[in-house]
């Protein structure tokens, strides 16, 4: 009997898990730790930060679904891994801490024949001082977050139906924040919700970004078909910010926030202020921060992640510059080389470099994007390291059949605000490839087929069907796994 | 608006839908068909992005 151990319940563990269950059945074990007992359809919590969805809505209990699908479920966190095993035991463990009511504290080391490392990322709100719920702005990339983001809004709109004027500030919270995906979106839903109560006359709106260009969205942007041109997702994001009269600050680097102060440096050098009542700016991304041990317990942390926390897989990771950078640089396997019994998918994976070109300005602050990893790659490459995962189980097979690169799949981001079938505005943007592949699309950088940003009800509907179909999914109700990732 | 427009602002520049872009945004028929593309290509990334 092997066991696989998956650390993380989210979109990349949880398809992981899924698919590692299914496939392997009853002969093998499949443990899943993850500190929250809950699972969340993360895209959705936009609704939550608008007040259009409860909490309840976007997640449910873990236990349940693995209760019925045999997996064993630890509410814990892991804290380290031992891929050598130590003195006492030869095979490979994680030291994990409980998390759960009934065991909170205790600590357990879980040994595994296959590890998935499914961790996301650590929402790093330290690296702005004065940034997140807990200091001077909201956020919404969990639902707790997300629904202190609501009532925060509230009381913005309590203050502006006593006609108070208020300055709404959405966007990225560090130089090299990524994720502008979910902050337009979430910008676009509160500029809805204002004007629905007729309240724009009192609201300034401002999306501040460290893109270089508007929808860049941490992939150097991208070629769309429109109106019979072939335009960059620059004209399109910019366009539909104006039509809902928001303004835009962009090169911007948000190095401090004070109480209804952001601090940024821009990417000339200057260092500016913008003042706000409500802002809702996304943090840094870094890895989980788990440190690894060999057999003596001498720290090899930095053999199996890069220094940003995230794990180092089968990808290119030599240093090049940008003219250099190659679609084949990005992971198939998500294999970490070191150790080939450890998987990385989802956000967990170290990335070998950012797809937007490196911005400093001239007192050396990189401002520019990280590389985003959105839910389709994450929910991909946790199905494809599940399936090689079986192979090599059932198999023995050396060679990987199983392969996902995001340098060759998809992303879609919906953008949708509003409410109900017919009322809403939306927008839905594709990318194929994620990152652009010079080489295959010499004139584009990707397929302009199926690259597409097209606003209209029809993404609001895809948002929804997603919604459901997702949770469907990941609930594990009859032919979930039919729902492609 | 305007004076966005009139201060040469970069704000000023940006492509705004003229109101025949934003009737067929809503217009249900078109939309449905809309959705089915979409779909379409959506699930066509999502299978043609790995093996
Ligand atoms: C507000 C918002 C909206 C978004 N909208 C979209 C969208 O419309 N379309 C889209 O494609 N993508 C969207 N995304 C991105 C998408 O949510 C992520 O790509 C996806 O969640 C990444 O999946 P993941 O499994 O790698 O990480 P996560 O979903 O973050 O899961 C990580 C898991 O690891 C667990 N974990 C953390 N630390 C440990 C530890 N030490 N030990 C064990 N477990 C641990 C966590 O509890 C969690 O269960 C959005 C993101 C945000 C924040």
């Amino acid at each position: 009997m092997a066991t696989v151990v998956v650390l993380g319940a989210g979109i990349a563990g949880h398809t992981a898990a899924a698919f590692l269950k299914k496939k392997l059945g009853k002969k093998h074990e499949v443990i899943v730790v993850s500190p929250n007992s809950y699972y969340q359809w993360i895209p959705s919590n936009i609704w939550v930060g608008v007040g259009r969805m409860t909490v309840d809505q976007v997640r449910f209990k873990l236990h349940k679904v693995y209760d019925r699908w045999k997996i064993v479920y630890k509410q814990a966190k892991a804290i380290s891994i031992h891929p050598e095993g130590n003195e006492t035991q030869s095979k490979g463990f994680v030291s994990i801490e409980y998390t759960s009511e009934d065991k909170r504290g205790q600590k357990e080391e879980v040994s595994y024949d296959y590890l998935v490392n499914a961790t996301g990322p650590k929402l790093n709100f330290e690296g702005t001082p004065g940034l997140g719920p807990q200091q001077h702005t909201v956020s919404v990339c969990s639902y707790d977050h997300a629904a202190h983001a609501w009532k925060e809004l509230q009381e913005a709109i309590q203050k502006m139906e006593k006609g108070e004027k208020q300055r709404f500030v959405i966007g990225t919270g560090h130089p090299m924040a990524t994720c502008q995906g979910a902050a337009f979106e979430y910008i676009l839903n509160v500029a809805f919700e204002i004007r629905k109560r007729k309240l724009d006359h009192l609201a300034e709106i401002t999306w501040l970004t460290n893109e270089y260009e508007l929808g860049d969205f941490g992939m150097g942007g991208a070629y769309i078909k429109r109106g019979g041109y072939i335009t960059s997702t620059k004209v399109f994001a910019e366009s539909f910010l104006l039509e809902h009269n928001i303004h835009w600050v962009k090169r911007a680097g948000v190095y401090q926030v004070e109480p209804n102060r952001i601090h940024y440096e821009t990417l000339e050098g200057e260092k500016k202020q913008i003042d706000f009542d409500f802002a809702m700016l996304i943090p840094g991304f870094a890895g989980a921060g788990l440190k690894a041990f060999d057999k003596n317990n001498n720290d090899i942390t930095s053999t199996l992640f890069a220094p940003s926390g995230f794990m180092k897989v089968d990808a290119d990771y030599t240093a090049k510059p940008y003219e250099a950078w190659k679609a084949s640089d990005w992971p198939e396997t998500y294999r970490n080389p070191t150790y080939p019994n450890i998987f990385a998918p989802g956000i967990a994976f170290a990335p070998p470099h950012p797809i937007s070109k490196p911005m400093a300005s001239p007192n050396g602050t990189n401002i520019f994007p990280s590389p985003p990893r959105t839910g389709m790659p994450s929910g991909v490459s946790g199905k494809i390291v599940a399936l090689n995962i079986t192979n090599l189980i059932k198999q023995g097979e050396h060679s990987l059949k199983h392969r996902a690169s995001m340098g060759k799949m998809g992303a879609a981001c919906i953008v949708s605000a509003g409410y109900g079938m017919t009322n809403g505005a939306a927008a839905t943007m594709t990318v194929y490839p994620i990152v652009p592949d010079w080489e295959k699309y010499p004139e584009w950088g990707r397929n302009i087929n199926y690259t597409m940003g097209e606003p209209g009800l029809a993404g609001h509907w895809l948002k929804w069907t997603m919604h459901y179909l997702f949770l469907h999914k990941a609930k594990g109700y009859p032919f979930w796994w039919l729902v492609p990732e | 608006m305007n004076n966005l427009r009139r201060d040469y602002h970069e704000e000023a520049y940006p492509p705004m839908p003229t109101s025949t872009t934003r009737f067929w945004r809503k217009e249900i028929f078109w939309q449905l068909s809309r959705f089915f593309v979409l779909n379409f290509k959506i699930i066509r990334i999502v299978v043609l992005g790995h093996s």
